[in-house]
């Protein structure tokens, strides 16, 4: 009953991961230092900025704020394991969740509306987004400035963010 | 600049008169060549990196804001299991110090600390955890000093002297006609003290890296800076190391606006990956940064203007007190700027500005996003509109009575580059239909909440200044795998030169996005072209490009044209390698390699030549190099850091007023920028969103307060930038491009106007809502709330008092 | 002169800690008691990670987690002899489910109101009730007191229940207890919930404001006020007197002066007291007048 070094057992993108880790260890140090996953990015390391935000169960959530138990049993998908090709509405998947190498259609949106400059929150605004398109096919903008209420961006003003958002809302993925 | 699909953009406001529309149907609004590796999480940033055998490294800093430092004890920590090394001012080979203008700044402290970012000792060890393990064994002795934590305290007679020259890092001065006799012949005088607050940049990736010791003695620093080969230099001096045996790798970058240019932990890995001999990676805290980095200057800025009765400014005074911490950085030439844009882009026939830098205990003050511009031009907007308030006229026209014209001298009396920006942006404003509404306040949707519009005007200078190197350059390079290479010096901090120097390549060469390789961030393969900094990388690579394309793409002509057997005139560049221009026209023959007439296309638009094929064929490599410098006044005895190149921009806002809550929204903003032909127009856009949001924090949120020298406010969870739901419901913003026919300059800079203009508009709309004179940034909502009596009485009708 | 240590630099000795996760309720208080100091006890660890971060206080070397005991992830609805339904919401259960749960979020729509008010959607997944109620300034805190929210501790087999109100005069001191729930009413009539911050959304509170009220349109008059104030480094208090002079149908003016001497004396480096005071004074001043008005 007592966690020392426990045996963690989940899945990151899709994969069933078993190893020993401290259990007090964060998911985004899990992520980053102990499995190469740097597309999850440390900014504040008090859940305030976003960067770090990954899927836990579709879910955004901050990596910095979990711990290795928390993670027991859970499907973590970070930006690497992110995709939009075709599972949307895959039934037993989460739907933004399917592993390969096709960029999620907030991606592409995001690069096409310039809501991108330096890029280091871009991962964690594209996790809020995806878990977002995961409940609300058309989401409102009322309902994307919530989604990304926890990610701060620096460089864009959120205006180029906000119109790759509203483009990919009203361009919904089109596959069944 | 509405993205013409944007249903925003329809036929309201600015957006109608953007030229980028026609500019994205010529294909310029591009996609970053690095954007889908962003968005993707793929692309490595420095911070992200790691080698086999690394070891982290650790910075110990004071744990007061001024003391006596008397003893340093590392052996606890040296003996440490997984500790490699625990380095004091004893360990550095070099100088002890650096600093980009005056290495004042110790790498480790001696003897005295002055803020609390000061250094006292670094370690690396085995995991980040035993690192700060070792930190908290190392014991210092410290004697405590009075802190100095205000400016007009450092000025005291008998203040402690922080540095050997006393308190004072700089003073300027800049003075045309007789400014305190002029103001006896004014109809009216206003005269105000203006603060501004400290601001962090906060990039989202704080600053660290990896350093790595090279089997061949070199040393490879893997570390985000605005300027590689500058870091190089000063590397070089502290290791006491040739510049050639450093490497420095230092883009891609997760922001910057500044904050990245002076060092900040790179002598701390270097020095750590040279003692232990493995590599070292550094990556600050959050909290580690807000402690260490450099800041925007708090400024006091006290004016006194005065105009005639038919509101033309006959004089203007402005006393500028800027914190610059405890060392110098670039605070003498914040204070410059400042003084430079102090009275904007007015004809003002007496002018006294005069500038103070002063040394202080609260942290260090330096390079900003703006540049000392931002605070100065606040203060001097808000004369504009008080003057205009006095005067009973509209600030605007106030504004035109007074406004620059294209051939008049810089504000310092220099010649500078002529446009007539000043008026196309005062122009460009009245285009905004938030205008028609500046005149008179208006009711939200709640009886309580006050709007009004604002508007201000900028006028902002690029480039380093007269008599400050500035060089600039570049190199293009037909690379062996047929790659046109364009090779320069700048950073890539998400301000989009990756972005440009592939547009420049597509305009001059006609080549499509793959012909083209973009090297940037690594001394070991750029050469010198100065720095990202100052709004200059886009105008100098503008510049460079102008150099070395005609030349280039001459020579690879030349040299097709002489393997496919035709006249130079016959030949072009463009997609994929060189296409002929006439009919009829041989083929390059790969398998011969020779022409072949019978390969001949009866088409007339053919590839004639690949660009590897060019390559492969060429004898040695086509490379192509200038160098020149950032330009500069042609006067004969101009001020230094007076500046040559100017951009222009007007900002027209309207906000909310709660008067519960004192509380302010920016509801709208209408930018209008001259700054010459856009070459990214998806980088000039969000230059200027993304500035202004930065701006909307100076003006509603953001300050680093400090109490006693040591901060208050630490961490995102009290330090607070806008985030998604402060931004205004709309944004437009509207590019005037046209410069004077004979302009030979090209692009100016867009990279910090943007950040200028909001505080003062916000400031003059708030006025204009409520009736409060906003003279003190960030807003505090302690000076517009109301009792709420005082609040029903207004919307009865009476006047809600100020 | 004095040698100085620089302990901040310890709180990243993760590697130390161990984490125990009992079934019950039972189990961790003994851990608790086994532990003391040594232990703490962790639900979503949000708030106490924004402590260790901070150096506020350190990760201890060991940690009790409560995800594993049922009762505390639970929302219950529990048999009420008085017409309104009576609610259990478990220490443990996150923001999110509070906020999309039919009995909680959905059918108390303050309690609703105020979680959304609280950080970011993904920090609201995982942080929990009794965090932001154990860090004695949370945003629920206002909104429990205006519903007569009840705290449900366990100590040495014995379950406890005290008035919010009551628990938060006390100085907090008493280590020995796990809280384990809260409990309050649905009630009908009317509500708002108002977070003033340092900006829009996921700020520190400068002041929150919780009301609860039913109006008598027959009457013109407001009926079962109950107003509750919070904000960061401030205790949360209710408004009792400007309660009274809301439902004797005072004007807002003696609404704002009753709301004024209510108002804790709190100032930091954002705000001052007086504005506190008089922004939280106005807003419900303001508000009732509203609501009076119809």
């Amino acid at each position: 009953m007592i966690e020392t070094n426990f045996r963690l057992s989940c899945t990151v993108n899709g994969e069933p991961i078993e190893r020993l880790v401290q259990p007090a260890r964060r998911l985004l140090d899990l992520l980053r230092e102990d499995m190469d996953l740097t597309g999850t990015k440390p900014g504040c390391e008090a859940g305030r900025c976003g960067a770090c935000m990954v899927l836990v169960d579709g879910q955004p959530m901050n990596a910095c704020l979990m711990m290795a138990y928390q993670c027991e049993g859970r499907s973590v998908v970070t930006i690497e394991g992110l995709s939009g090709c075709g599972q949307r509405h895959a039934s037993g998947s989460h739907p933004a969740e399917s592993y390969a190498d096709e960029p999620h259609p907030i991606q592409r949106a995001i690069v096409a509306e310039g809501g991108l400059q330096c890029g280091y929150c871009t991962p964690g605004i594209v996790i809020s987004l995806a878990g977002l398109y995961n409940r609300t096919v058309a989401p409102s903008r009322e309902q994307i400035e919530e989604a990304l209420s926890g990610n701060l961006c620096r460089c864009t003003g959120y205006e180029g963010i906000i119109r790759a958002a509203m483009r990919a809302s009203s361009h919904p993925d089109p596959t069944p | 600049m509405e993205k013409p699909d944007d249903d925003r953009s329809s036929s309201e406001g600015a957006a109608a008169s953007s030229p980028l529309n026609n500019r994205r149907s010529a294909g310029r609004w591009m996609e970053r060549p690095d954007g889908a590796a962003k968005a993707a999480g793929k692309l490595v940033y420095l911070t992200d990196m790691k080698k086999p055998g690394m070891l982290h490294g650790k910075i110990l800093r004071s744990s007061y804001p001024h003391a006596r430092l008397l003893e340093v004890d590392v052996s606890a920590a040296s003996q440490m299991p997984g500790v490699h090394a625990v380095l004091t001012a004893d360990d550095v080979p070099g100088l002890n110090g650096y600093g980009i203008v005056t290495q004042d700044i110790p790498v480790f402290c001696t003897d005295r600390v002055r803020h609390v970012g000061d250094v006292i000792a670094a370690v690396a060890a085995d995991t980040a955890e035993l690192a700060a393990a070792a930190l908290s064994a190392v014991r210092v002795q410290y004697e405590q000093l009075a802190v100095i934590d205000d400016p007009a305290l450092a000025l005291a007679p008998d203040a402690p002297q922080l540095h050997e020259g006393g308190n004072v890092l700089a003073r300027t001065r800049a003075a045309f006609g007789d400014a305190d006799s002029a103001f006896d012949s004014c109809a009216v005088i206003v005269e105000e003290e203006y603060v501004t607050p400290r601001q962090l940049h906060l990039y989202m990736e704080t600053e660290g890296g990896l350093f790595v010791p090279e089997e061949d003695g070199r040393l490879t620093v893997y570390s985000p800076t605005q300027h590689g080969y500058k870091d190089r230099l000063q590397l070089s001096r502290i290791l006491a190391m040739p510049e050639e045996s450093i490497r420095v790798v230092s883009s891609p970058i997760g922001g910057s606006f500044g904050g990245k240019d002076e060092l900040n932990v790179q002598p701390y890995g270097a020095l750590l990956a040279l003692y232990t001999g493995r590599p070292v990676k550094m990556h600050n805290s959050r909290r580690e940064s807000v402690r260490s980095s450099i800041k925007r200057h708090p400024m006091r800025i006290r004016m006194k203007t005065g105009a005639d009765k038919d509101g033309r400014i006959i004089a203007h005074r402005a006393d500028i007190l800027a914190d610059t911490g405890a060392y110098a950085t670039l605070g003498r030439e914040v204070l410059m700027f400042a003084t430079e844009h102090a009275s904007g882009p007015y004809r003002i026939p007496n002018v006294l500005i005069e500038g103070l830098s002063v040394f202080t205990n609260n942290g260090v003050a330096g390079e900003f996003r703006g540049f000392g511009g931002n605070q100065v031009i606040f203060a001097l907007e808000g004369q504009i509109e008080r003057l205009a308030d006095r005067l009973g006229l509209d600030a605007w026209e106030l504004r035109r009575r007074n406004l620059r014209e294209a051939d008049d001298p810089g504000p310092l009396g220099q010649k500078i580059a002529p446009t007539d920006g000043a008026r196309q942006v005062w122009e460009a404003a009245l285009r905004s239909p938030l205008m028609t509404k500046r005149g008179g306040g208006a009711q939200g949707e709640e009886p309580w909440l006050l709007r009004g519009v604002g508007a201000a005007i900028v006028m902002h200078g690029g480039g380093l200044g007269y008599g400050i190197p500035d060089p600039a350059g570049g190199r293009l390079r037909l690379a062996d795998d047929g790659k046109l290479e364009a090779v320069f010096g700048f950073e890539e901090f998400g301000q989009g030169v990756i972005s440009v120097l592939t547009l420049l390549m597509r305009d001059h060469f006609g080549c499509a996005g793959e012909d083209i390789r973009i090297v940037i961030g690594d001394t070991d393969t750029v050469p010198h072209t100065g720095s990202a900094t100052a709004s200059r990388a886009t105008a100098m690579a503008w510049q460079a490009m102008q150099r070395l394309a005609p030349p280039f793409a001459e020579s690879m002509l030349r040299k097709a044209a002489e393997l496919l057997g035709c006249t130079l005139d016959q030949l072009e560049t463009g997609e994929g390698g060189i296409w002929r221009t006439a009919d009829p026209f041989p083929v390059w023959d790969c398998q011969s390699e020779r022409s072949s007439p019978e390969a001949c296309s009866p088409s007339c638009q053919t590839l004639a030549l690949t660009y590897r094929q060019l390559a492969a064929a060429m004898a040695e490599p086509l490379v192509q190099e200038t160098s020149f410098d950032f330009p500069v006044t042609s006067s004969a005895t101009p001020a230094v850091g007076s500046h040559f190149l100017y951009s222009y921009a007007s900002v027209v806002t309207e906000v909310e007023v709660d008067m519960l809550t004192g509380k302010v929204r920016v509801l709208r903003t209408d930018h209008a920028v001259a700054a010459g032909p856009v070459v990214n127009p998806m980088g000039f856009l969000g230059q200027i969103e993304g500035g202004s949001v930065m701006a909307l924090g100076f003006t509603l949120t953001e300050d680093v307060v400090m109490e006693e020298g040591r901060y208050a406010r630490q961490q995102l969870d009290t330090y607070m930038i806008p985030t998604i739901r402060d931004i205004p419901r709309q944004v437009c913003v509207e590019a005037v491009e046209q410069l004077p026919e004979d302009d030979p300059f090209g692009p100016r800079g867009v990279g910090e106007i943007g950040t200028v203009g909001l505080a003062p508009a916000v400031a003059a709309a708030v006025r204009n809502a409520c009736g409060s004179w906003i003279s003190r940034l960030p807003i505090r909502p302690e000076q517009l709330i109301r009792p709420y009596h005082a609040v029903r009485q207004h919307w009865r009708g009476g006047d809600i008092g100020d | 002169m004095e040698w100085t240590g620089h302990s901040e630099h310890l709180t990243a000795a993760v590697g130390m800690t161990q984490v125990w996760r009992p079934d019950t309720t039972e189990e961790a208080w003994r851990l608790k008691r086994q532990y003391g100091t040594f232990a703490s006890y962790v639900a979503g660890g949000t708030w106490l990670r924004t402590r260790w971060e901070s150096g506020s206080s350190v990760l201890p070397p060991y940690l009790i987690s409560l995800d594993k005991i049922a009762p505390l992830q639970a929302i219950q609805q529990l048999e009420s002899e008085q017409e309104a339904v009576e609610l259990r919401i478990g220490a443990a259960v996150t923001l999110a489910a509070i906020e999309s749960h039919p009995l909680a979020g959905g059918a108390v729509p303050l309690l609703g109101k105020a979680v959304s008010a609280v950080a970011a959607p993904s920090v609201r997944r995982q942080a929990t009730i009794g965090g932001n109620v154990m860090s004695r300034s949370g945003d629920l805190i206002p909104a429990l007191l205006a519903l007569d929210a009840v705290i449900v501790s366990y100590s040495q087999g014995q379950y406890e229940r005290q008035p919010l109100a009551e628990w938060l005069a006390g100085d907090g001191g008493d280590c020995d207890k796990l809280t384990v729930g809260f409990e309050l009413k649905q009630v009908g009539g009317s509500c708002w919930f108002r977070k003033i911050g340092r900006r829009e959304t996921f700020t520190p509170s400068v002041i929150t404001i919780a009301c609860a009220y039913r109006a008598d349109s027959t009457a013109g008059r407001l009926l079962d006020v109950r107003i509750a104030v919070g904000g960061a480094g401030m205790a949360p208090v209710r408004l009792y007197e400007a309660e009274t002079a809301a439902e004797s149908g005072a004007s807002g003016a003696s609404v704002y002066a009753a709301v004024r001497k209510g108002i804790p004396s709190v100032a930091d480096d954002y705000a001052s007291a007086a504005y506190r005071r008089m922004a939280a004074a106005n807003v419900i001043a303001a508000e009732l007048d509203r609501a009076a008005s119809g």
